[in-house]
């Protein structure tokens, strides 16, 4: 039984991990092997020419430097703005709170591609054009975040934080100290989200800026002449290194995840 | 939350150092500094960098001129940037000068702040009847060059030459009907009769028919006002004119030959890696299939095959051209200047053998080293004298909802050889989708 769980278990990771292990190997072909036939799973020769052409061929640090630090911001700014509405939403009692809900869950029926004009719009008159800020601030409010965790926190009891107010707690420690430790798993991953989300962002980034500095990986890869060229060894290189941070990240957090979680289930 | 604070103070620490790197320095005094948008990446990416920086060195500091070239992604991302401007009305963050494709065209023609290229080339007394006139009006609009040709390409046949050899076949189709039956003999199976290499590869969109289309009779137009070129279209005239039908009779004979694969996507890579024998694609391809298929096999290339004897037309100049507009900097002159110079012969040059376009400058192809290249590399010269040989007149469609048009006639075929449908209900159906979206957007303009 035990085993037949394995292989299963194994199956199925082999299914998640191969496209992650195939670019890792892709990103060491030649030209040659990238047409061969029957199609190649591994690289003839570890060939390093594909690093070395992402790196001469554009500015690909500052490209990345860039995106780790917008998605990074980002991603902690629409965490902050997100955690604090939806304790709003679910622990204060306030005029007009279930309209203002509503209003914001129904940002969610606006698809985001009709609102990038209106968007460049104001972030040109607000000059924030080639600016960080000009890259995330539209990504800071996630009504889906909100309406998330607002749904997570009501699975939790308003005793806890009565309680916890009559003890001279304020909210703010409340939700340091308590609220987010047991909402640890849909924080982390919220987090991972909104992180992968802004970093993987292309045409965004691409309209606020001008100047090459500020330009982000996902602007800078297309900038290899992939689909123009047929040239996948260096885009395959890029895609790789960029890889490793977040499958770190994966494999640090997977484990606060997996036990809240089980945890939750188990407490059931 | 120390640490949370913590990490925040750090990250913003960070920003600000990397704000600091991403400063310009001020340009210098009495310098025009142009910026141009470009959609150039890989080997064009370079190839232009080398054409902005000998301008810069060159005619650009006699003139005071800088150019600054940024890449602004795909073709498709010029254009929405170029768009988000317009839309927000602030004339004065345009570039002085964009690269667009053929599909742009609708959107900008129009826009109260391009200065038509034409304009500025009189101004300086340039003859324009140096440019091909093929490339000329491929970016002429009712009646004025409203950019300059820049990348421009045309399609080709490639062929596998070792399977030809193989195969004993001496010469390339040239017409359809040839076509299927050397694509015939190059099919290759394997012992449980399955297909391990197809003569041909294609399912018509757009950029074949075009041709296909436009080719038949010496010249037929596939829309109303001369494909678009002199007014919005309003109507199809392949199925009034009988070309559509003649075409999907002609492809439906070579699909029936049991050689063509109908691939929508990555056809070069099939055809690089020997599954298929022959493909059409853009003469801009050249040096890129070449690369891809090594020392695999030959490459061959020829004519891209007519559709019947009758269709003596040939082909058509497709790629990208260059814009320019008024931001309110006065840069208009200073824009043609490099304009002028990016297109000289000797640029056009460079630009050909770094990037396979084909020069749009009548005098590129006198020079000895051109002739000297052509020489050496039989491939562009067939490139070149299949242009040389077309009907300078037939051109690419300048059609609203361009995208969709696309899959209708993908689709469309498809459907016909998939369900035996006939050529003429195919037409039919197409005709009257296509007339469809054509009304729609002439509503929207209120026209």
């Amino acid at each position: 039984m035990r085993f037949i769980k394995a292989s299963i278990a194994t199956l199925f990771s082999l299914v998640v991990i191969f496209p992650i292990i195939y670019t890792i190997s892709a990103s060491f072909f030649t030209y040659a092997d990238f047409t061969s036939i029957p199609a190649k799973l591994l690289p003839s020769s570890f060939y390093l020419e594909n690093y070395v052409r992402a790196f001469a061929e554009t500015s690909l640090a500052r490209f990345l430097a860039n995106s780790f630090v917008t998605a990074t911001l980002g991603m902690l700014l629409r965490m902050g703005i997100s955690i604090g509405a939806a304790y709003a939403f679910t622990f204060f009692t306030f005029k007009g709170r279930d309209v203002l809900f509503f209003v914001v869950i129904a940002t969610m029926l606006l698809p985001s591609d009709a609102l990038i004009l209106a968007n460049y719009s104001t972030i040109r008159t607000l000059g924030l054009t080639d600016t960080y800020l000009g890259i995330i601030s539209t990504k800071l409010l996630s009504p889906t975040h909100i309406f998330m965790l607002r749904q997570y926190f009501k699975t939790m009891s308003r005793e806890y934080r009565e309680a916890a107010l009559i003890e001279g707690c304020s909210d703010a420690r409340f939700i340091t100290t308590l609220l987010l430790p047991i909402s640890k798993a849909v924080v982390i991953t919220l987090g991972i989200h909104s992180f992968s989300n802004i970093f993987n962002d292309y045409l965004w980034p691409l309209l606020v800026t001008n100047k090459e500095g500020m330009r982000t990986v996902q602007v800078g890869l297309t900038m290899l002449g992939f689909s123009e060229n047929l040239d996948y060894g260096p885009q395959f290189a890029a895609i790789a290194l960029l890889m490793i941070p977040i499958v770190i990240a994966f494999i640090i957090m997977h484990s606060p995840i997996q036990n809240s979680v089980s945890s939750r289930f188990a407490g059931r | 939350m120390k640490r949370l604070l913590a990490l925040l103070l750090l990250v913003m620490l960070a920003t600000q150092g990397l704000f600091a790197l991403g400063q310009e320095e001020a340009p210098e005094a009495g310098v025009s500094t142009l910026t141009w948008w470009h959609y150039g990446s890989g080997l064009a990416g370079k190839a232009i960098d080398s054409i902005v920086q000998e301008f810069n060195e060159t005619v650009g500091k006699e003139k005071n001129i800088q150019v600054n070239a940024v890449f602004q992604g795909k073709a498709n991302d010029v254009l929405t940037k170029t768009k988000a401007i317009l839309q927000s009305g602030s004339t004065k963050d345009l570039p002085d000068l964009a690269q667009f494709d053929g599909s742009a065209v609708l959107d900008i023609r129009d826009v109260p702040s391009l200065i038509p290229m034409e304009d500025l080339a009189k101004q300086d007394g340039y003859d324009l009847t140096q440019l091909l006139e093929a490339a000329r009006l491929s970016v002429t609009y009712k009646n004025k060059m409203i950019a300059m040709p820049f990348n421009s390409s045309t399609i080709l046949l490639y062929y596998n030459k070792t399977a030809f050899d193989e195969a004993g076949i001496a010469t390339p189709p040239t017409t359809l009907a040839e076509l299927g039956n050397v694509a015939k003999a190059l099919v290759q199976k394997d012992e449980k009769g399955n297909i391990t290499r197809y003569g041909f590869a294609n399912v018509p969109t757009t950029y074949e028919l075009i041709v296909w289309l436009g080719q038949q009779n010496g010249l037929s137009y596939i829309t109303d006002n001369e494909n678009g070129h002199l007014g919005n279209p309003t109507k199809v005239l392949f199925d009034e004119n009988g070309t559509m039908v003649n075409f999907l009779t002609r492809w439906k004979d070579l699909y029936a030959t049991g050689a063509v694969e109908n691939l929508t996507s990555d056809v070069n890579g099939a055809f690089a890696s020997g599954r298929v024998a022959m493909i059409v694609a853009s003469t801009s391809k050249l040096t890129t299939i070449h690369s891809m298929v090594a020392d695999r096999f030959e490459v061959g290339v020829a004519n891209f095959p007519a559709v019947d004897e009758q269709a003596t037309g040939g082909v058509n100049v497709g790629g990208g051209a260059i814009y320019a507009f008024d931001n309110q900097s006065g840069n208009g002159d200073a824009a043609w200047e490099f304009v002028k110079f990016a297109t000289s012969p000797e640029q056009q040059f460079n630009w050909h053998i770094a990037t396979g376009y084909f020069p749009v400058h009548h005098d590129t192809y006198s020079m000895d080293a051109f002739q000297k290249h052509i020489e050496e590399n039989p491939h562009y010269r067939v490139a070149i004298e299949q242009l040389m040989e077309s009907n300078p007149k037939m051109q690419g469609i300048w059609v609203p909802s361009a995208y969709q048009i696309y899959y209708a006639f993908q689709s469309g075929i498809l459907r016909m050889l998939e369900d035996d449908l006939s050529p003429e209900e195919t037409s039919k159906a197409l005709a009257q989708e296509i007339n469809g979206y054509f009304e729609e957007y002439l509503r929207m303009q209120g026209e």
